[in-house]
């Protein structure tokens, strides 16, 4: 089985497979901003995410074509209802908060520590994290988080990388996006995953070899 | 809103009437009818009132209070919230749900889907939370759902069949699923393209699944619907936890032909080699040391130990059977004493002449006295179970070795306290009792394992009556009604045992056999028929009798409508996976045998049966 393996990891089309994971409060537009980067849409219901969802996208990362699985997650739920199992593995977790809602700016804190908990990834300290204030399209009036805030909060956390963005006017979404995958693909390299997850990527549906080994 | 509660409170609001203030002016044609037949006013108020727009909300809430009595458990955490630090999290109700459906269901009846599934790394609650707590409110479009729904809550109130469906539904997209890598799975199931047909067809496939577990039904399924058969013969399911190792030898057969009971096999044999090699060489070491005894001593223990387990059960087996045949001559002792005692008083009451029962006083007097030791032998068992079981007491079995008229007195004399009790024993047992006990036949002497004795005849009209549980008072025999008395008896005593041995399966009957056609009646059918004891348990109509009817429109495959929810469809064989509803072992359906009858039952029945069968028990 090993070696089939290795034989399809030579023929797919992406190197890596970078498992990223969606954090926040319910409502801060966690499946917006995966939409928008995704499948440059937005919709305007509000629909609560139950459980968790998942899209993919293939980027190049320094000419290196990289598979990010994007989990994103339910805010109303508490880490248990998913299982310690969903957050192993993960090579970047994004923290999104609204910037015009204070409360969710706080329970970041909260949000990153029961992630290092879940996940225990190898180097805590080193685990890239990256922070999103979304819905900055709202009036500046309403505005409840300053940047000076988010940004003294990042520094104080390890310098994690810090966007504003709006999931609605896709403003700064591509750039959060390559910053997440850079992150997670230097984790990917650093973590040199060796578990059965990372061996299981893309294969082409009509690989017959692979059903052969599957179905027989 | 809710996602269950909206679905509900939008067909509370589409069945809803508004309250005209005044109905003569603007529907005076229609009044005037109904004022007609006074009767029809009256059963049009009522709907007015259950329909009243007034209590859409009250209504909505009562109905979404009623699901949630059962899907409750779906949104609970896990008992370990708070101490997730450092500690590992207790996994919430739906983990422990999503993993049974995962193992206990999809693993046994396709376990090389469910061996995919787990090689690839998919957890299945990242998809089966969603479905199961929105009831798949998500999966299809709302008409879809609301059709599902009427379904579920129609076949299975107590939403156990959620389970069955969600595996009807991973089963629909199989081949797909074993073709797909992780993204492409994950994909499939969390974006799950509805089926060609209505989701109600999933519905009628959890049925099958919920009424034959096995991988034949989702062989037949999977054939169904997609036109291609699975392997015939699939290995049994391993979670990738303890994944087989694959052996060269057997990978051109199967990657995973090493099955759970070949392994347990091998783990054993090494075991018992092992164990010889250790006492063998320790034997011949220790030989000069002179601790060879003890060890052949302790190699003697472990022996007995082991070959102790098999013999535990065979044990258990036969101390039930025992116990079983203890209690009926125990109660056929006491209801000859009885009996004796009944006819002694009502003949003293009936022929009140003093001449004739002076001239007859010896005789009652003895049976009294007899049927007074008759019981207080069943008392004296009955304190002391170690105390002997004397047959003697209840007849006379000419073919019993053990029933030896020369020797009443003394095995009484073992058995009976008192001494002074015994002196009164008659030598011969009473007249009236002259043919062995019927014995139930589950446990007759037959089947039991040591018990040498022949069966005795099982009398058709033997006066002597088992103590039935379900009609306790035709123990007393009431001469004043004599063919009512005669009626019971011409019941052979195979078909009264039936009915406790068959009440626990009672409950969960009620669910299907009601839709089940006549034609297919089995001597299981007879279980279903048992009354319910519930008020609520009116046979509920067949959908393609009730308003729901419509729903059975589109599936143009089903020939069978009137067993829609009963057995009939998949394929060709139908009438076995029906029978099996109730004749197929308990244990596996434990969690659904919830009383079917409370559609919207009482509250405070929700957490009990609902939850403590299988359903969560094998994760």
């Amino acid at each position: 089985m090993s070696s089939r393996k290795k034989v399809l990891l030579k023929n797919k089309n992406s190197d890596y497979k970078l498992k990223v994971i969606i954090l926040g409060d319910s409502g801060v537009g966690k499946t917006s901003l995966m939409n928008q980067y995704v499948n440059k849409k937005f919709s305007a219901s509000y629909k609560a995410t139950i459980g968790a969802d998942f899209l993919t996208k293939e980027v190049l990362v320094d000419d290196r074509l990289v598979t990010m699985q994007i989990w994103d997650t339910a805010g109303q739920e508490r880490f248990q209802s998913l299982g310690v199992a969903f957050y192993r593995g993960a090579d970047c977790c994004v923290l999104v908060y609204d910037v015009n809602n204070q409360k969710s700016f706080e329970t970041l804190d909260s949000w990153r520590d029961e992630f290092l908990i879940q996940a225990s990834p190898r180097d805590a300290d080193s685990f890239p994290f990256v922070v999103i204030g979304n819905k900055i399209d709202v009036d500046d009036g309403k505005r409840q988080v300053p940047q000076k805030r988010a940004m003294a909060f990042c520094q104080s956390k390890g310098n994690l990388p810090y966007f504003e963005t709006s999931a609605k006017e896709a403003i700064n979404v591509e750039q959060a996006f390559e910053v997440i995958a850079r992150h997670a693909l230097a984790q990917e390299e650093a973590e040199e995953y060796t578990g059965d997850f990372g061996a299981s990527t893309i294969v082409d549906i009509g690989a017959d070899a692979d059903r052969d080994g599957c179905a027989c | 809103m809710h996602e269950l509660a909206a679905p509900v409170y939008w067909v509370v609001h589409s069945d809803a009437i508004e309250e005209r203030p005044d109905a003569e002016k603007s529907d005076g044609g229609l009044t005037s009818v109904s004022i007609s037949a006074s009767a029809t006013a009256d059963r049009e108020d009522i709907m007015k009132e259950l329909l009243d727009a007034k209590y859409m909300e009250h209504d909505t809430f009562s109905l979404f209070q009623k699901i949630m009595l059962f899907a409750k458990s779906w949104y609970e955490m896990g008992h370990g919230e708070e101490k997730t630090v450092g500690g590992v999290p207790a996994s919430s109700p739906i983990i422990r749900k999503s993993e049974y459906i995962h193992e206990g269901l999809l693993g046994v009846v396709d376990p090389e889907l469910a061996y995919h599934l787990d090689q690839l790394g998919i957890l299945p609650q990242i998809f089966l939370i969603r479905w199961i707590r929105l009831m798949f409110g998500r999966e299809f479009t709302f008409d879809e759902t609301l059709g599902l729904w009427d379904g579920i809550f129609v076949e299975d109130p107590t939403l156990q069949i959620v389970d069955y469906i969600s595996v009807a539904m991973i089963l629909r997209i199989r081949w797909k699923l074993l073709e797909a890598d992780y993204s492409t799975a994950l994909t499939l199931l969390l974006r799950y393209e509805s089926p060609s047909s209505t989701p109600l067809t999933l519905l009628k496939d959890a049925i099958h699944l919920r009424d034959d577990l096995s991988t034949h039904t989702a062989s037949r399924l999977i054939t169904k619907h997609t036109s291609r058969p699975p392997n015939s013969s699939p290995p049994p399911y391993i979670r990738s936890g303890t994944p087989p190792p694959p052996q060269p030898s057997l990978l051109t057969l199967s990657p995973r032909l090493t099955g759970a009971s070949v392994v347990n096999n091998l783990h054993l044999n090494n075991i018992e080699s092992l164990m010889h090699d250790v006492a063998s060489k320790m034997r011949d070491r220790s030989e000069r040391w002179g601790v060879n005894k003890a060890l052949r001593e302790a190699m003697g223990e472990v022996k007995r130990v082991s070959a102790g387990v098999g013999e535990q059960q065979r044990d258990i087996l036969k101390r039930w059977t025992d116990s079983m045949e203890r209690q009926t001559v125990l109660g056929a002792i006491l209801e000859e004493g009885i009996k004796v005692l009944e006819e002694d008083f009502t003949t003293e009451i009936t022929n009140e002449k003093p001449g004739s029962s002076a001239s007859n006083s010896n005789e009652p007097g003895k049976r009294r006295k007899d049927a007074i030791e008759r019981i207080k032998y069943v008392r004296n068992c009955l304190l002391d179970s170690k105390t002997a079981l004397d047959r003697r007491w209840l007849t006379e079995v000419p073919d019993t070795p053990m029933n030896n008229p020369g020797t009443p007195k003394d095995s009484l004399r073992a058995a009976v306290a008192s001494p002074k009790q015994i002196s009164s024993t008659p030598t011969s047992p009473p007249s009236f009792v002259s043919k062995p006990p019927p014995f139930p036949t589950y446990f007759h002497p037959n089947n039991n394992i040591n018990n040498n004795t022949p069966p005795p005849p099982i009398p058709e009209s033997d006066p002597i009556r088992l103590p039935d549980p379900i009609t306790p008072q035709t123990i007393i025999p009431n001469l004043s009604t004599p063919p009512l008395l005669q009626q019971q008896q011409q019941f052979p005593p195979q078909q009264r045992t039936r009915q406790p041995l068959a009440s626990p399966f009672v409950p969960k009957s009620t669910g299907l056999p009601l839709w089940k056609p006549p034609q297919s009646s089995s001597s299981s059918r007879s279980v279903s028929e048992t009354p319910i004891p519930s008020a609520a348990s009116k046979p509920r109509r067949s959908l393609a009798q009730s308003q729901f009817a419509w729903m059975l429109g589109d599936d143009t495959t089903d020939k069978n409508r009137s067993g829609f929810f009963g057995s009939a469809g998949v394929g060709e064989s139908t009438s076995s996976s029906g029978s099996k509803s109730f004749s197929g072992p308990s244990g596996r359906r434990g969690g659904t045998s919830v009383d079917h009858s409370a559609l919207f039952g009482a509250p405070g029945d929700g957490d009990g049966d609902g939850k403590k069968g299988g359903l969560f028990g094998n994760s």
